[in-house]
C-alpha cells in the first residue's frame, strides 16, 4: 500500500526519527573510538585514528579478555547442548504428563532478577573455592544459555516426524543410534540457532560473571565495567571495547536475519 | 502393557536428569541459601551477622527503611514506563512495516533488529554518551528548548536515561513480536471491511487492533521482567537513589558485606518478579477473552 501524500510524508519522517533513533548511539561510539582527537567544543573529532585500539592491546585490557571470552562462550555452547539434548528430545517428541510444567519451568531462570540467583550464587561459590576460574564463569552463563537451546532444540524436535523414529527402532536400533543418526542431522538448524543464542549470551554476559570470575576472570564485558563502574568514566577507550562487542553483536543479527526463524529470537536480550 | 509404560516413564525421568540436576544445583540451591540467609541463618556469609537465627529482624528492616522500599517502587514503575512506551512505539513500527511500501524498507526492516543483539552494559554506556551534557542529545534538546540549563538526563532522580536506554533495547523486541501476530490476521476479513466501505484507520482500529494487541501484550511479561530485574542499565544510567533495587542489593552485599539485609531484598525482588508475571498474564488473558 502507498496511501496518500500526507501519509507518506508522515512515515517517511517516522522511518527517518527511526533511523536515527537505532543508528545515533551506535555512530556516536564508533566515532568516539577511532577519535585521536577531540577536543571539547568541537562538534566531530579533529583526526581519526586507532589510538584507542593500540592503547588497549598494549596495556592487556584487550586480548586477555577477548580469549577469556570466547573459551567460555565455546564450552557454553558445548555444555548448553549437551545438558539440554535429552531433555529437548522428550518434551518434543514425547507426550507425556506433567510436559507444559516441564516447558513452563525451563522459563523460570529468565523469570528470576540475575541478582536474586547471583547473591547466591556469589556465597555459595565463595564458601565451596569455586571462584575466578573459567569454569565458575562457564557454569553461571549456563543458567540464562540453556533455556534458548533447549526451546530451539525442543522446536526442533517437534518438527521431526515420528514415523522416522518407529522405522528405526522396529529395525533394531537403539534409542542412542536413533538420536544420533535419525534425529540428528534433522534438529542442525536448531541446533545451530541455540548456539547462536547461547554463543551470544555467554559473550554478553555480564552481572554473573563480575560475581563469580573476579579477580582472575575478566570477560569484555567486565573489563567495559571496570572503566565505566567508577565515578569517572573514560569515553574513548570504553568506546573501542564496544565497538569490539558490538562486532560479533552485527554478525549475530545478519546470521539470525538469514538463518534463523524469527520465534527464536524473543527474549534474547534478557540479560543483566 | 505396564511394564513398557514403566520403562517410558523411566527413560523420560532419566532424559530429563541432566537439566534438572544442573539448575538444582546451580540455581535452585543459591536460591534456597538466598531464602536462609534472608533470616539471618548464615549460608552464605560464612559467620553469623547477628545472635538468635532465625530471625525476621531483617525483614523489619526492609519494612522500615525508606531505601528499600523507594528502591521496589522506583524498580516497578520506572521499568513501566519503558515497556509502555516500548510497546507504542514497537507497535507503531510494526504497523508502518507491515502496511505500506516505502524506498528502504528492507534496508530498515533489517536495521530496526539491531538493538537485539547489543548488550545490555554497552546500550547503557552508549546512552550515557549521548545524554550526558555535551552528549549529541543533550545538547540537541537544549538547543531545542526541550530542557532547560542544568537539567540532568543521566543519573537523575526520575531515570529518564534508564528509560530511554531500556526503550532502545527492547523496541525491536515489541516490533519483530507485533510483525509476526499481525501476518497472522486473515487477509479475507480486512477484504471484506474494505468491500463495506470502511477506510483504513477503521479496519485499524476494528481489525488489526484487537485481533493482534492482545496475544502480543501477553508475549511481552519477559520484557517487563528484564527490565524490572535488571542490573547494568539502572547501575550506569541511574542515580545514587533512587535507584532499582538489583543496584542496592549490589551494593549492599557486593560492596558492603550485608549478607543478610541483601538476601532479604533478593527474596522480596524475587517474589515481586513473580507477582507481576502472575498479574501480567491474568490482566492479558482477560483481555483476551473480552476480544
Amino acid at each position: 500500500m502507498r496511501g496518500a501524500p500526507l501519509t507518506r510524508a508522515g512515515i517517511a519522517i517516522l522511518t527517518l526519527v527511526i533511523v536515527v533513533f537505532v543508528l545515533l548511539p551506535i555512530f556516536t561510539v564508533f566515532l568516539w573510538a577511532f577519535s585521536e582527537r577531540w577536543p571539547g567544543a568541537k562538534l566531530f573529532p579533529e583526526a581519526f585514528g586507532l589510538k584507542w585500539f593500540r592503547l588497549l592491546i598494549e596495556s592487556g585490557a584487550l586480548v586477555q579478555p577477548l580469549t577469556y571470552s570466547l573459551i567460555i562462550a565455546a564450552i557454553v555452547v558445548v555444555a548448553s547442548a549437551l545438558i539440554s539434548i535429552p531433555a529437548a528430545y522428550v518434551v518434543g517428541v514425547k507426550r507425556f504428563r506433567g510436559r507444559e510444567i516441564v516447558e513452563s519451568l525451563a522459563l523460570m531462570p529468565l523469570i528470576v532478577p540475575p541478582i536474586a540467583t547471583g547473591v547466591g550464587i556469589l556465597g555459595y561459590y565463595t564458601q565451596i573455592g569455586f571462584k575466578s576460574n573459567i569454569w565458575a564463569v562457564a557454569s553461571v552463563h549456563l543458567i540464562g544459555a540453556i533455556p534458548f537451546m533447549f526451546r530451539s532444540l525442543a522446536a526442533a524436535f517437534e518438527s521431526v516426524d515420528p514415523a522416522l523414529e518407529d522405522a528405526a527402532r522396529i529395525l533394531g536400533a537403539s534409542r542412542l543410534r536413533v538420536l544420533r543418526h535419525v534425529y540428528l542431522p534433522l534438529i542442525t538448524p536448531g541446533l545451530l540457532a541455540g548456539s547462536v543464542f547461547a554463543f551470544a549470551w555467554s559473550l554478553n554476559e555480564f552481572l554473573l560473571t563480575l560475581l563469580v570470575g573476579l579477580p582472575d576472570i575478566v570477560t569484555l564485558p567486565v573489563q567495559i565495567f571496570r572503566y565505566v563502574g567508577g565515578y569517572y568514566i573514560q569515553v574513548a577507550p570504553v568506546s573501542a571495547l564496544s565497538v569490539i562487542l558490538l562486532i560479533p553483536s552485527i554478525i549475530f543479527l545478519i546470521l539470525s536475519e538469514k538463518y534463523i526463524r524469527a520465534e527464536f529470537v524473543p527474549g534474547a536480550g534478557v540479560k543483566g | 502393557m505396564p511394564a513398557v509404560a514403566l520403562k517410558g516413564r523411566l527413560t523420560i525421568v532419566l532424559f530429563l536428569m541432566p537439566i534438572t540436576l544442573f539448575y538444582a544445583l546451580v540455581w535452585l540451591y543459591p536460591l534456597i541459601l538466598v531464602f536462609l540467609q534472608s533470616f539471618g541463618v548464615p549460608t552464605l556469609s560464612g559467620k553469623p551477622e547477628v545472635e538468635g537465627y532465625p530471625t525476621t529482624e531483617f525483614y523489619r528492616e526492609f519494612a522500615s527503611s525508606p531505601r528499600y522500599l523507594t528502591a521496589l517502587w522506583f524498580s516497578f514503575w520506572n521499568s513501566l514506563v519503558a515497556v509502555l512506551v516500548s510497546i507504542l512505539v514497537g507497535y507503531l513500527l510494526a504497523l508502518v512495516l507491515f502496511l505500506y511500501d516505502f524506498r528502504g524498507k528492507r534496508f530498515i526492516s533489517v536495521l530496526y533488529k539491531l538493538p537485539l543483539f547489543v548488550p545490555y552494559l554497552v546500550a547503557a554506556f552508549m546512552w550515557w554518551v549521548l545524554l550526558v551534557p555535551k552528549g549529541y542529545v543533550y545538547e540537541f534538546l537544549k538547543a531545542l528548548g526541550v530542557i532547560g540549563q542544568g537539567a540532568q538526563l543521566v543519573n537523575d532522580p526520575l531515570g529518564i536515561g534508564i528509560i530511554v536506554a531500556n526503550t532502545w533495547m527492547h523496541i525491536p523486541f515489541v516490533a519483530l513480536v507485533s510483525l509476526g501476530s499481525l501476518k497472522l490476521v486473515d487477509p479475507s476479513l480486512v477484504e471484506a471491511a474494505r468491500v463495506l466501505g470502511a477506510d483504513m484507520r477503521r479496519v485499524l482500529r476494528h481489525i488489526y487492533i484487537p485481533l493482534t494487541l492482545p496475544g502480543i501484550l501477553a508475549s511481552l511479561q519477559l520484557i517487563f521482567l528484564s527490565m524490572f530485574g535488571g542490573f547494568s542499565v539502572a547501575y550506569i544510567l541511574g542515580a545514587s537513589f533512587p535507584t532499582y533495587m538489583s543496584v542496592t542489593i549490589y551494593e549492599d552485599v557486593v560492596q558492603r558485606y550485608l549478607w543478610s539485609i541483601g538476601s532479604v531484598q533478593a527474596v522480596i525482588y524475587l517474589i515481586s518478579a513473580l507477582v507481576i508475571t502472575y498479574t501480567y498474564s491474568k490482566i492479558s488473558r482477560k483481555g483476551l477473552r473480552r476480544i
